[in-house]
């Protein structure tokens, strides 16, 4: 069966925190322990400062490190190629946790390693994950095949050259210079 | 395999429901949403799966505020049995009293203070809370109470947009139904001008619509006084000083005037232009407002300003989109007035992509009748902003004895809190309906405890800058003893004498048959029982579209027929006859002072709202709170020249109050500006320390000359908390 993989366009987000409170309601898990954060990007100086947010969770990784480190094997790929934990067989040791080069994955109060698990259930079901359809910006996509990388998108070489298979891709904005208001902009700067 | 996370799963024995509703914040927004109830809980709130987006009618996909319910029904703030008061006003401290107690005392107290002083001195407060057009629940409920009642005090006017509305009055005539959020989708440049829609949302897919526009090549610019998280949607950020936005659009006028760029729109479809061209020119008071002039008042520079005004007076369409934040200020009506004008200026009023830059309807353009009330009409109103003032300085006869308060963390969501506390205190009866216990309704007598959306039914309209109409479901038996409005309402009816009046003999569910019913002659209400929503379907609205193409056919509802530039109204209002700058810190002839010197509260404070919470609803939510601290947003310059690092915990003083909260040094606001988001729980500690940094504990009471809010305006100092 053909791998999905999450398209996360960090030009369209921004950062309203509606996919990481539906996947905290999905988890039902206890305040605090969540599968998705969402990281702020601040860099440059007033008045040119520079904001993006990045969604993070679990990317279901071809190879995950996490399961070759759990010492009980209750870490597993099912046929679709999700990476999931089998929370009765799960000791809470936290290795997963510390060989996840993303910190994917939290321990719970209760000694479980808690991680998205690509809501393979209701993917299984025809419907978009649940952090896909939350978002009211549609920034987020599951998609199999994945699609081009839009014309006014760059895809962010964030983990180039890792050596690891994430099922993620992370867009940015690619401004055209050429196009639309921003050269009429100019042209009327010159008259 | 199974998941580790401990998802609702579903059984023969135990099936899981999906029970559509909607929120009723006062967020501007409805949104599509649906209860997973499982054994009579709600076990998860979710979006409806498996709805295709189609390009003019995306889905109505709910923010975190909406999808966060669930757990805000379990938060120990809940309100779950009638209360009454066994400590100080405000302390907090009360007992369970059983519903029957409660409504008799409540009822006691009303017929009392009909006896004494009559029903005028009661004081009716609603708003900002659960708040609907149309239906049965919070203020429906309870102007619909007092219409039989008696002519009671109402609050009047809104903390939103007045200023606004009062623009839209004396220049088109009123509030007119705004273009669909759709046709953004065809603008080439959209100004977003103190609109900060990636947090306020103002209609579920504005956000997403720009974003879209953007992607087909619109050039979005974002001018505020901070770069809000709606930059990440714009080209370009113009920071701008508050309060000084009619300032920046009388100098984009005069570089249009100057450049030829005017467009003839304002010689066919407005009056007043002429005097207000005079005054960009200076012709009437010998001062250009030229770029050089505006950019010390605005902090723009001047090439900004003259990219700005060939920008928007070039591309076409444009669409300039103000938020509320620029008029909720000292003289926030011009900045209302001046956005208008330049929209006229730019020939981009009436036509699809541009926008007339005015304040939309509340009206959905699927109306329904509503709960009918009001045969009394009012005993009178006193402006939301004042009712403090009115009670602990009152020149009213009767004065005020009594509040009935519904929906409406009122001392938390009007200015200076500290006072509207204690104004309450100095009441003799204070009554409560709430969800949560709020500041407000620590301060009360007895609290009613009411049902949320989750927990009642009712007839929900959109917004006017949407159009669609919900079905919202009860999912679940109300938590503990709640009840709804309706229902408080109608026991207090009949106690006091005119329960059949009240209710006709209907239950809610008799209502909304009655309701759906009327509808019926006009909209499909089969699709709305069956899916819980109605939307429109067609060509997107086009605000003023006929209006443009045939002026004289289609006149407004002005003394001319036109857009007016020059407002006869503002003038006996105390403004300038046409949308000039007005400063701050103007001479004023109204009672109360602005609020100490600059020299005493350097930095300008502004009070946005929050993408957490809806005013200050939601505020208990954990899974909210967790978010984003609560923290004061101060610029890297003025925290160096005060010693003040990230996360360092500052006292923040104005006139009017002291709140202490955590800083945020960031690039992303004006030097010179401070901003605290408005809508956390007012807490003050032993020392008056607002130590839940409500930003109304630090905002002034004192009105626009035509009675807006103006929480934007207010002035601090900010310091290192020892």
């Amino acid at each position: 069966m053909e791998q999905g993989i999450f398209i996360i366009d960090m030009a369209t987000c921004t950062g309203c925190q509606t996919c990481r409170i539906a996947c905290h309601d999905r988890a039902d898990s206890a305040d605090g322990i969540e599968p998705l954060r969402i990281e702020t990007e601040e860099a440059g100086l007033y008045p040119t400062p520079s904001l993006a947010y990045r969604v993070v969770h679990c990317y279901h990784c071809a190879e995950p490190s996490c399961a070759a480190v759990c010492p009980v094997a209750a870490i597993s790929q099912d046929a679709a190629g999700w990476v999931l934990i089998d929370a009765a067989a799960c000791t809470g040791c936290g290795a997963c946790a510390d060989a996840c080069p993303f910190h994917a994955i939290t321990l719970a109060d209760e000694g479980i390693a808690v991680k998205c698990d690509g809501c393979h259930d209701e993917v299984a079901r025809g419907w978009e994950p649940t952090c896909v359809r939350a978002c009211p910006m549609r920034a987020l996509h599951f998609e199999i095949p994945p699609a081009e990388v839009p014309k006014n998108r760059i895809a962010d070489p964030c983990f180039d050259g890792q050596g690891i298979e994430p099922r993620v891709v992370y867009l940015r904005w690619r401004r055209d210079e050429t196009a639309g208001p921003a050269t009429q902009r100019r042209e009327g700067a010159k008259g | 395999m199974m998941s580790a996370m401990p998802n609702a799963h579903e059984s023969p024995s135990s099936p899981i429901q999906k029970i559509p509703f909607t929120c009723t914040f006062d967020c501007g927004s409805r949104c599509e949403l649906v209860a997973w109830v499982q054994d009579g809980s709600v076990v998860r709130v979710d979006t409806p799966p498996g709805r295709p987006d189609t390009t003019l009618r995306p889905r109505l996909v709910p923010c975190a505020r909406g999808r966060a319910q669930h757990r805000l029904l379990s938060v120990p703030e809940r309100v779950g049995h009638p209360l009454r008061r066994t400590g100080p006003r405000g302390s907090g401290e009360f007992e369970a009293v059983g519903w029957d107690d409660a409504l008799d005392e409540v009822a006691q107290h009303l017929a009392e203070a009909r006896e004494r002083r009559g029903t005028a001195s009661v004081l009716h407060a609603t708003g900002a809370g659960s708040v609907l057009g149309r239906g049965l629940h919070g203020a429906a409920a309870s102007r619909r109470f007092f219409s039989h009642w008696g002519p009671v005090t109402q609050t009047s006017g809104n903390a939103s947009n007045y200023c606004s509305c009062k623009a839209a009055e004396w220049m088109l005539g009123g509030r007119l139904p705004g273009s669909d959020r759709a046709t953004l989708l065809d603008s080439r440049l959209i100004l977003l001008w103190g609109m900060n829609l990636a947090e306020t949302i103002m209609g579920p897919n504005t956000a997403h619509f720009v974003a879209q526009a953007r992607d087909r090549g619109a050039h979005v610019i974002l001018i505020d006084p901070r770069y809000t998280d709606t930059g990440v949607l714009a080209d370009q950020w113009v920071p701008i000083r508050p309060g000084t936005d009619a300032a920046l659009v009388a100098a984009l006028a005069n570089v249009m005037e100057d450049e030829g760029l005017v467009s003839d729109f304002v010689t066919t479809h407005t009056t007043g232009y002429d005097l207000y061209r005079q005054y960009v020119q200076g012709e009437s008071d010998g001062v250009p407002k030229t770029p050089g002039w505006a950019a010390p008042i605005t902090g723009v520079p001047t090439e900004t300003i003259r990219q700005l005004a060939r920008d928007y007076a070039t591309v076409k369409p444009a669409a300039l989109l103000p938020g509320w934040g620029p008029q909720r200020s000292r003289f926030g009506e011009q900045a209302a007035r001046a956005f208008i004008t330049l929209a006229c200026m730019t020939g981009n009023v009436g036509i699809r992509g541009g926008s007339c830059a005015s304040v939309g309807t509340r009206a959905s353009s699927l109306p329904v009748p509503g709960l009918p009330g009001e045969p009394h009409g009012l005993a009178r109103h006193i402006p939301i902003g004042l009712w403090a003032q009115e009670i602990l300085e009152t020149t009213l006869e009767p004065a005020l004895s009594m509040a009935y308060i519904v929906a409406s963390n009122l001392i938390n969501r009007t200015p200076e809190t500290n006072r509207n506390a204690a104004a309450l205190s100095t009441l003799d009866f204070v009554v409560v309906n709430e969800q949560y216990m709020t500041p407000t309704a620590r301060c009360a007598d007895v609290v009613l405890p009411i049902c949320t959306d989750l927990e009642r039914a009712d007839i929900v309209e959109s917004w006017g800058h949407d159009s669609h109409l919900f079905y919202s479901r009860q999912a679940v038996p109300p938590h503990d003893e709640a009840r709804t409005d309706y229902w408080v309402f109608s026991q207090l009816a009949q106690r006091l004498g005119f329960g059949f009046e009240y209710t006709q003999g209907r239950t809610e569910t008799e209502w909304i048959d009655l309701i759906l019913a009327k509808a019926a002659a006009h909209l499909d209400t089969k699709t709305l029982q069956d899916d819980g929503i109605l939307r429109t379907d067609g060509e997107p609205r086009v605000a003023l579209a006929e209006f443009r193409s045939d002026p004289a056919g289609h006149p407004l509802n002005t003394p001319s027929g036109r857009i007016e530039i020059a407002s006869p109204e503002a003038q006996i209002a105390g403004l300038p006859l046409i949308p000039a700058h007005v400063a701050d810190d103007a001479p004023r002839t109204t009672p109360r002072t602005v609020g100490g010197t600059t020299a005493q509260y350097p930095l300008q404070l502004i009070t946005p709202h929050s993408k957490l919470r809806s005013n200050s609803c939601a505020h208990a939510n954990p899974w909210l709170q967790q978010l984003e601290p609560h923290v004061l947003w101060i610029s890297s310059q003025d925290a160096f020249e005060r010693g003040i690092n990230s996360g360092d915990t500052v006292e923040v003083r104005s006139e009017f109050g002291v709140a202490a909260l955590p800083a945020r040094v960031t690039e992303r606001i004006m030097p010179g500006v401070t901003c605290i988001y408005q809508g956390t729980w007012y807490a003050p500690d032993a020392d008056g320390v607002d130590r839940g940094g409500c930003a109304n504990t630090l905002t002034s009471q004192q009105e626009s000359p035509s009675g807006g809010i103006t929480t934007h305006s207010a002035r601090v100092e900010v310091r290192r908390a020892e």
